[in-house]
């Protein structure tokens, strides 16, 4: 495989520190399939971004869904065409948005995906050792943004830290916790009622 | 509908039928490991991992074998290896190189998802089978010997360019031939070549008596030809392998078994770029977001 000028994002990096996340292998599948084969690939920030996005939306509604025996006659047909992998991501719309969501995840299993959200979780990198880099990080992303793709981080930030605390890692669960309160936001924890599983939600106190 | 291929050798969607069925055999060219694999390498890693997925489903998973080759003999990472380990012996240091990159590449294509392929052959693995076609070459005229070297002799082979469509009037003006003396032609490229002390050297093939090593492109015509036949269905790559690496494959393949063709369907993924911007951590607010 030739290494050329312009190709040069390994998938490592992606993996582990690109744009300022940890990006999991599902999403950067997906953002690959979005273009057919035979067309010039761009890779870029914000496609990547709603690839992840897409992703996220789908496995949220499939947390406890079962996928059917066989696959959707229309994913085969579309394969069938050259690899139409475009119109394959257009039927996993239609099946979601109908809500035959054993379908969806059947045909997602069939592609290579997972379906768990915990498979796809985009965390910030930083470096979670280092108080001054996770204040910077949280300050930093934070002032830079507005509308929902601030909200879009500060989700991924608790994340995060939902993810510490499920570690027992409750000294950089908190710092990442009062970073967001220095930026002015502010977590409250509950327990769901059903579930019994920690919600966090937050507001802007300023 | 029935599976229908665009045909990088017959320019068009056509049919696919394989030749048998029952077995049905699909040859991608992989990493030759020396460095991280970019997003321009996973492209083609991503799209034939869907492909074998839908060919299991239309065949029976049974009745699919997915070849995807380790290239892990090369001046590259003989380069890579004696830069990265300046105090090592080289064939050590070659050692290192080549089992680092092939655990990332295999780490790597598992968090995209990727399915392992069927065989995984590494080149280093081959060598005897390389050497055997080199001398089933030279045999039938199609290569020959120079000052230690074995070359393929391209006039040997009145449609070499078929795949690519160009003429070797093209092939000379278009490509970075290398002009050295022991070439009969310029357009003649290397199957064996020698190898200095103290680098990765195996028993030559063609009566050289100096062990050697074999050139790039020689390394994946044994390999299929050892795992899918001298004739299989299948044979995917990046787009950018289309000329010379697919081309010279062909001759070799072609020329050492008397062969119309070396595989029925060629497909080839198109080119990858990067616009987004790296975010350095700590960077300046104004640098955050890739700029798309």
């Amino acid at each position: 495989m030739a290494k050329s000028l312009g190709n040069f994002v390994t998938i490592h990096e992606l993996l582990t520190d690109w744009g300022g996340y940890e990006w999991p292998g599902e999403a950067l599948r997906f953002n690959m399939l979005k273009t057919h084969y035979r067309q010039p690939l761009d890779w870029t920030y914000s496609s990547l971004d709603e690839a992840h996005g897409i992703l996220w939306d789908w496995y949220g509604e499939l947390k406890e869904v079962l996928p059917d025996q066989s696959i959707p006659d229309r994913l085969v047909e579309s394969l069938n065409d050259d690899l139409n992998t475009p119109a394959v991501i257009s039927t996993l719309h239609e099946l979601r948005r109908k809500g035959e969501f054993r379908a969806l995840l059947a045909a997602l299993n069939f592609l290579g995906f997972s379906g768990a959200r915990d498979k796809i979780e985009r965390l910030p990198n930083f470096n979670l050792d280092d108080e001054d880099a996770v204040g910077l990080t949280v300050r930093t992303m934070i002032g830079a943004l507005a509308g929902t793709a601030r909200e879009k981080v500060i989700e991924d930030f608790i994340l995060t830290r939902s993810v510490l605390r499920k570690k027992k890692d409750f000294v950089r669960a908190d710092r990442i916790r009062d970073e967001l309160a220095a930026a002015g936001i502010i977590l409250k924890d509950a327990k769901d009622p059903t579930t019994g599983e920690l919600v966090t939600t937050w507001e802007v106190v300023r | 509908m029935a599976l229908r291929l665009y045909n990088t050798l017959t320019r068009k969607k056509e049919l696919f039928q394989p030749l048998d069925p029952g077995n049905v055999r699909m040859y991608v060219c992989g990493p030759t490991v020396y460095d991280f694999a970019h997003i321009g390498n996973a492209r083609p890693v991503i799209v034939f991992d869907v492909l074998f997925r839908l060919l299991r489903h239309l065949y029976g998973p049974e009745h699919v074998t997915y070849v995807r080759n380790i290239t892990d003999v090369d001046d590259k990472i003989n380069a890579r290896a004696a830069g990265e380990y300046p105090d090592l012996p080289l064939n050590e240091a070659i050692s290192r190189v080549t089992e680092k990159t092939e655990k990332q590449f295999h780490d790597d294509v598992a968090a995209l998802g990727c399915l392992p392929p069927t065989v995984e052959p590494r080149a280093t693995d081959h060598i005897a089978a390389m050497t055997v076609m080199i001398d089933m070459l030279v045999k039938s005229g199609a290569a020959y010997v120079a000052e230690g070297h074995v070359l393929f002799h391209v006039a040997a082979m009145p449609d070499y360019g078929k795949l690519s469509g160009r003429s070797l009037d093209e092939m000379i003006a278009g490509a970075r031939v290398e002009v050295a003396p022991y070439k009969r032609d310029p357009m003649d490229f290397v199957l064996w070549k020698p190898s200095k002390p103290g680098e990765p050297s195996w028993p030559s093939p063609a009566g050289i008596a100096a062990p050697g090593r074999p050139g790039w492109h020689i390394e994946c015509s044994p390999m299929s030809w050892k795992h899918l036949g001298e004739t299989f269905d299948i044979h995917g790559g990046g787009i950018d392998l289309v000329f010379p690496h697919h081309e010279n494959e062909i001759a070799q393949s072609r020329s050492s078994f008397h062969t119309p063709v070396m595989a029925n369907y060629w497909l080839h993924t198109a080119s990858s770029r990067s616009k987004g911007r790296r975010w350095r951590r700590a960077s300046a607010t104004s640098s955050l977001f890739m700029n798309c």
